[in-house]
């Protein structure tokens, strides 16, 4: 009853111009920013920062949480429209999203996106309210053997990603992950496979990876199919397609069983919106009718993965609000802004002032709001994207890809290895080798590696073993590994 | 000599070129070869043999990290690459038992088309430290768009300059992202 309570008055805080505006603000700030690939949402959130030195606290948050929250369901515009993932967490996205606009259903990916969003960030909110403390408690008492299983259990997704080539798709990942221990070994500060250039001393940056193995590789494959002159999603007189709102309701436990999944793993320091929107996938593919279509523009895919990284929004404001700890590069930058209003995050927060922590849930509520009303009048926009011919679209994208990549560390060898990343990638993709899983190894090497060692370190090899909590969940890694490969198996016997 | 001399010199600028012109002087030889013998696994075999030549020079510049502790540095990089080792030795025995698909025949293959791309981008991004991002751009999107076959002068100005103004204002404007000036214009 107090908590509701609380949240009426935190509802009563944000009841006026000023917060209306903020929100607005930040929802079109991190919309732009999400959609823009090379901008990430903690940049997004850092730049509008010191605009808010001058704002009364409550303000300032809630213009940086809605930066935050948008910024997720931005990524996944250009995911779905040019196969350019705005943020690694909409590379899920694009997985099902793009084949809709293929298929000239680009209405579809663009909506099925923004409903799920829209729902996953409420439902990350509500977990947010009512468990944030008890969750959170959980969470810090994690071991480095945990995380390295949780880890484990994110990249146990290949499995259902690869289809009959699974082989090359554990390729990938592997490349992924060796990809990922190019720079200075997190942990003794070793050099590795520089080869003398400072360039590689923090290894390759991940967005540029990013955008060359999904958009520069996908360029290069448009060019070899030499279908240069046509429209993506098709005829330039065809009628956008739209999902009616009976069309969601058929997604719903999709987007809801992606929405918890995401929140939870959001929860977890360190995990973000990327792993939680790949396990939500790979669930989602698993739980689903028609697995088959996943990957081909299957609109339960596209739920669940926009699902899933919204809802880890409000996952990561766990740890962040109870306890001080930011679970993500943006929330790191949110502790800031609360440090600058001369506020501690953690427990007492909640005592000392309920009306911040409540206004600001109150407000992450009105966001969702906010973003999904601007987003269906933007989608409307977004979607002329389409239309246009890609013999210019394709010089656009590549342009856009060096800009992006750019931007990240104004260093033009960013842009150099993002090329790199698109010819690799069109290498590979044109012999089957899937982009998706070198994506979720690089995603999850660090978070691997580290914790890896961390565990051999406190307790020997044995403790992924000793730890009940580790061994489930190295089992359930274990048999979402083997479960694909079975049924597979099972398939080309009965065929 | 030993190893960690060996991995010393060659995890160096000139140890690596040394590394990329013996891969070349591997691929070409069996391009060639496969070519000749008209293999329907052309290009499987050469990506199978770059993973191979990659974990292999990884693993070898391993060898060189300091051993600190329980576990070194190395000990995951030879883990991938065990992994990845044992992946493309199992493809290479499907292909062996013509298990595995063929190579994918596109008809229409503009592949020559996709060199030129790759070149041209390699171009663009040789000449923005001279002439600046903007005028590179310019440049790169008007070239991009003619070799796709887009002919209409005004469209190629209209979304040249159109892009380029769009990228001016969000990036260099409101974002503040220092976009190469070049040389040139700097002078």
């Amino acid at each position: 009853m107090e908590l509701i309570t609380h949240l009426l008055e935190g509802f009563g805080h944000i009841a006026g111009i000023a917060p209306f505006l903020a929100i607005v603000v930040g929802v079109v700030a991190g919309i732009f920013v999400g959609a823009m690939p090379g901008l990430s949402p903690s940049m997004g959130v850092a730049i509008l920062l010191p605009f808010t030195f001058k704002m009364p606290p409550l303000i300032g948050l809630v213009l940086l949480t809605a930066v935050y929250l948008a910024s997720n369901y931005g990524g996944s515009i250009t995911a779905v429209t040019i196969n350019t993932p705005g943020t690694p967490s909409a590379v899920a996205t694009a997985f099902d999203g793009y084949p809709l606009t293929l298929q000239g259903k680009a209405g579809w990916g663009l909506g099925v996106s923004l409903v799920a969003s829209t729902v996953g960030g409420m439902v990350g909110i509500i977990i947010l309210i009512l468990f944030s403390q008890p969750l959170a408690a959980i969470a810090v008492k994690m071991h480095p053997a945990e995380y390295f299983a949780l880890a484990l259990f994110g990249l146990s997704t290949v499995a259902s990603l690869a289809g009959r080539d699974w082989a090359k798709a554990f390729t990938s990942a592997l490349l992924g992950l060796l990809i990922n221990t190019i720079g200075i070994d997190p942990i003794s500060g070793v050099k590795r496979y520089t080869f003398g250039e400072t360039n590689l001393f923090d290894g390759f940056d991940f967005i540029p990876a990013l955008i060359g193995l999904f958009a520069l590789s996908e360029v290069f494959s448009k060019i070899e199919e030499g279908s240069w002159k046509i429209r993506l999603s098709g005829e330039l007189s065809k009628k956008e397609q739209w999902p009616t709102w009976k069309d969601y309701w058929k997604l719903k436990w999709a987007t809801l069983q992606a929405s918890v999944v995401g929140t939870l793993i959001g929860i977890f320091p360190g995990a973000g919106s990327a792993i939680a929107s790949f396990v939500a996938y790979d669930l989602g593919k698993r739980t689903s009718k028609h697995p088959e279509t996943f990957g081909k523009g299957n609109p339960e895919g596209v739920a669940a993965a926009e699902a899933a990284n919204s809802a880890s929004v409000g996952g990561a404001m766990v740890p962040l609000l109870t306890l001080g700890i930011p679970g993500s590069a943006s929330t790191a930058v949110l502790i800031g802004a609360l440090m600058i209003h001369d506020l501690a995050p953690g427990p007492l927060l909640f005592t000392e002032r309920p009306d911040l922590v409540y206004g600001l849930f109150a407000s992450m509520f009105v966001a969702n709001g906010v973003m999904f009303l601007l987003g269906f009048w933007g989608s409307r926009l977004w979607i002329k994207v389409t239309k246009v011919p890609l013999n210019v679209l394709i010089p656009l994208i590549i342009s856009i890809a060096s800009v992006g990549s750019f931007a990240v560390k104004n260093s033009l060898f960013d842009v150099g290895a993002c090329f790199g990343f698109g010819v690799v990638g069109w290498a590979l993709k044109r012999y089957g080798y899937p982009m998706a899983p070198i994506v979720l190894g690089m995603v999850l090497g660090k978070l691997m590696e580290v914790n890896f060692r961390r565990a051999v370190i406190m307790g020997g090899y044995g403790v992924f073993f000793y730890r009940p909590a580790s061994l489930i969940l190295l089992l359930i890694s274990m048999a979402a590994f083997i479960y694909p490969l079975v049924q597979l198996r099972k398939q080309e016997h009965s065929k | 000599m030993t190893i960690r001399s060996i991995d010393t010199f060659l995890d160096s600028p000139i140890g690596l070129l040394v590394l990329l012109l013996i891969f070349i002087g591997i691929e070409i030889p069996l391009y060639v070869f496969l070519r000749r013998k008209r293999s329907p696994y052309t290009g499987q075999i050469l990506v199978l043999v770059s993973l191979a030549y990659l974990s292999l020079v990884f693993l070898l510049l391993s060898f060189a990290f300091p051993v600190k502790g329980q576990v070194s540095a190395g000990v995951t990089p030879r883990l991938w690459i065990a992994g990845i080792l044992l992946c493309t030795l199992y493809l290479a025995v499907r292909i062996k038992t013509g298990k595995e698909k063929p190579d994918p025949s596109l008809p229409g293959s503009q592949l020559r088309m996709v060199f030129l791309y790759i070149l041209l981008s390699v171009g663009f991004l040789g000449i923005i430290d001279l002439l600046g991002f903007f005028l590179a751009s310019f440049l790169f999107l008007l070239i991009g768009m003619r070799l796709l076959s887009y002919t209409r002068p005004i469209g190629l100005l209209a979304f040249s300059l159109g892009w380029i103004a769009f990228l001016y204002v969000v990036f260099y404007s409101l974002l503040s992202v220092p976009l190469p000036e070049g040389i040139l214009i700097s002078l």
